[in-house]
């Protein structure tokens, strides 16, 4: 693949010209409050944030999914009309390297066991651009899961901010398609600044979270130290913790009608939602907090890793800045007491 | 997985004490064990079990304990339902002789059809069914001709409410007498995890080996998706490799199941 250099100036202009021919989701909002929204003005997106407030999983796999729109007509009549899977061209920009790893993790989620065609066909249709973690906040420990700052994979094209300007890798034959002309060559004065700019962010993130003393023990010992059944004091068990994660996600599926036509949706939530461990009969399997916070850890860094090779967490950090725990999750992980 | 569910008209509708059931239109081999994701458009889905199916009609039955079964309950024959389905893998006994069948309360659900196969393949079996609402007793006429004594089953409903202080374990061991555990070559199991837990304590005590024993492990088994968390136990998608599993399989699960 290519590189270039993008002027911060044109910015604007190239994501105009983006917007014109597709679907934009980009960054809006000051420092501290920054989501993505669809098809914003150029000059509003923004760039010199951390993480977004919410994990952006939402642009891939709508927290409201319409499956298909039915009429009742009459006594045993019903018509049924699939709503048409979504192939929308879409560029996502300013992805930072955590959002890479959780839409990785939707992958391994919705497209391994069994295959979630409307997420499959976004993901077909999107283009994907992350911007390099030269500037990740305190809290973040992204280097401690394995998120590269600036991952060469998992996105379509990579910027890495030098200053004045982009150092723009594209990274598939997708990210190519989106280099026009406010671009210019790269030459090797650029390269070494922004290779001295990723080579100086390294190890930025990289809190030691202990994990490999849990290859020394089975899942049951795992599942069962005494540690979690302490450790989940202090958890706030908060539905709109959905919105910060993408572990930790279920679905179930909604009607909405309106007289004898509706529309059925499918939609998702957190496990720490009512009702998410009750069986048909009334029967709760996770009854306490304490199951649900000790399933989510463990899902997150001891079986999701089993399944799929990789950490189920991105790293972001949004779960200590924001509502689920009072607890430092770094804290938690690192200090697991095996009782050795 | 498609979400978009099939139409069935509904062919029959049956009320038994808290149960519900429904017949439709299925063609195609179905298995004790399974479920369907039944619904009305406007109130969602829900989980019913597979208890008959023949001549290309397929009887489903449910806890009418929610909205959509309650609507469900309330439609003529004729009317619409969604479904989705059959999904889960399904009890596989008719290869054994001699089998125990332990239920408890709503388990009998995911048993019924099962009773029906074993007893048209020539199977010997054994019934124990637990229940917490002695006064009513899901599929109670069903059950009690099945353990009445001109049945081929032997069997016995067992009071759970006369357990008393004494521990589930200790009940349920005084309950399982030898007498229905020799000569049996597998056992299928279902129920509340406590429940088979104790079960299954005293199983292992037996002759009968783990690989026999199934459990309907229906934890993690409602979504209907297959995708999510709920589907998860440790390592294992339940949705896509269970509900069905036997208790070698349940004991390498991390957890305190055993």
């Amino acid at each position: 693949m290519s590189d270039y250099i993008l002027s911060k100036a044109k910015l604007k202009y190239w994501l105009e010209d983006v917007r014109k021919r597709n679907e934009l989701w980009a960054p809006v909002g000051s420092k501290g409050a920054v989501s993505y929204l669809k098809n914003p003005k150029g000059e509003n997106v923004a760039t010199d944030f951390t993480n977004s407030l919410d994990c952006p999983k939402y642009i891939f796999c709508p927290q409201q999914d319409a499956i298909c729109n039915y009429e009742i007509q009459g006594r045993g009549k019903v018509a049924i009309e699939e709503v048409e899977l979504d192939v929308t061209p879409r560029v996502v920009f300013g992805l930072r390297p955590p959002d890479i790893r959780g839409i990785e993790i939707l992958d391994a989620y919705l497209l391994k066991d069994q295959i979630d065609r409307r997420y499959e066909a976004r993901r077909k249709n999107t283009i994907n651009i992350c911007l390099g973690y030269h500037n990740p906040p305190p809290c973040c420990f992204a280097e401690s899961v394995g998120v590269d700052l600036f991952p060469k994979s998992g996105s379509d094209i990579l910027l890495t901010d030098i200053g004045r300007s982009y150092y723009v890798e594209t990274l598939s034959e997708k990210g190519d398609s989106l280099i026009s002309e406010h671009f210019n060559e790269a030459d090797d004065i650029v390269r070494n600044e922004a290779w001295d700019i990723q080579k100086g962010s390294e190890g930025k993130t990289n809190f030691d979270l202990n994990l490999n003393r849990w290859q020394d023990f089975t899942d049951t010992e795992i599942y069962t130290l005494p540690y979690w059944d302490e450790i989940y004091l202090g958890i706030i068990a908060d539905s709109v913790a959905t919105r910060y994660f993408y572990s930790g996600t279920y679905f179930k599926i909604v009607d909405v009608n309106s007289g004898n036509k509706g529309t059925r949706y499918k939609t998702w939530t957190t496990m720490y939602s009512p009702g998410f461990s009750t069986l048909a009969n009334g029967y709760d399997y996770k009854p306490s907090l304490k199951e649900k916070f000790k399933d989510w850890i463990l899902e997150m860094f001891h079986f999701f890793p089993k399944r799929h090779g990789f950490i189920g967490c991105s790293g972001a950090h949004r779960c200590i800045a924001g509502m689920t725990t009072k607890h430092d999750l770094r804290k938690i992980i690192s200090n697991v007491d095996f009782g050795i | 997985m498609n979400l978009v569910p099939k139409i069935a008209n509904i062919k029959n509708t049956e009320r038994d004490g808290r149960l519900g059931s429904i017949s439709f239109d299925f063609d195609g081999d179905l298995k004790a064990g399974q479920v369907f994701k039944i619904g009305t458009f406007g109130k969602g889905e829900t989980t019913a079990w597979v208890i008959d199916a023949e001549d290309k009609t397929v009887t489903v039955s449910f806890l009418d304990n929610n909205p959509v079964t309650h609507k469900i309950m309330l439609l003529p024959t004729d009317e619409c339902i969604t479904v989705r389905g059959p999904f889960g893998n399904g009890f596989s006994l008719l290869d054994e002789r001699n089998i125990l069948l332990i239920s408890q309360d709503d388990g009998i659900l995911s048993q019924k059809k099962l009773i029906n196969d074993l007893l048209q393949n020539g199977n010997q079996v054994s019934l124990l069914h637990f229940t917490s609402f002695p006064k009513d007793i899901f599929m109670s006429s069903s059950l009690k001709k099945a353990v009445s004594d001109d049945s081929p089953i032997n069997g016995e409903i067992i009071d759970m409410t006369k357990k008393g202080p004494q521990d589930l374990d200790t009940f349920i061991k005084s309950c399982i007498k030898a007498s229905y555990t020799s000569g049996i070559n597998a056992v299928a199991l279902s129920g509340n995890e406590n429940f088979q837990q104790s079960v299954s304590r005293v199983l292992e005590k037996t002759m009968i080996k783990d690989k026999s024993i199934q459990i309907l492990f229906n934890r993690n088994f409602v979504s209907g998706m297959g995708w999510s968390n709920k589907d998860l136990y440790g390592t294992t998608n339940i949705w896509k490799e269970g509900p069905v599993f036997t208790l070698d399989q349940v004991r390498r699960f991390p957890g305190v199941f055993i």
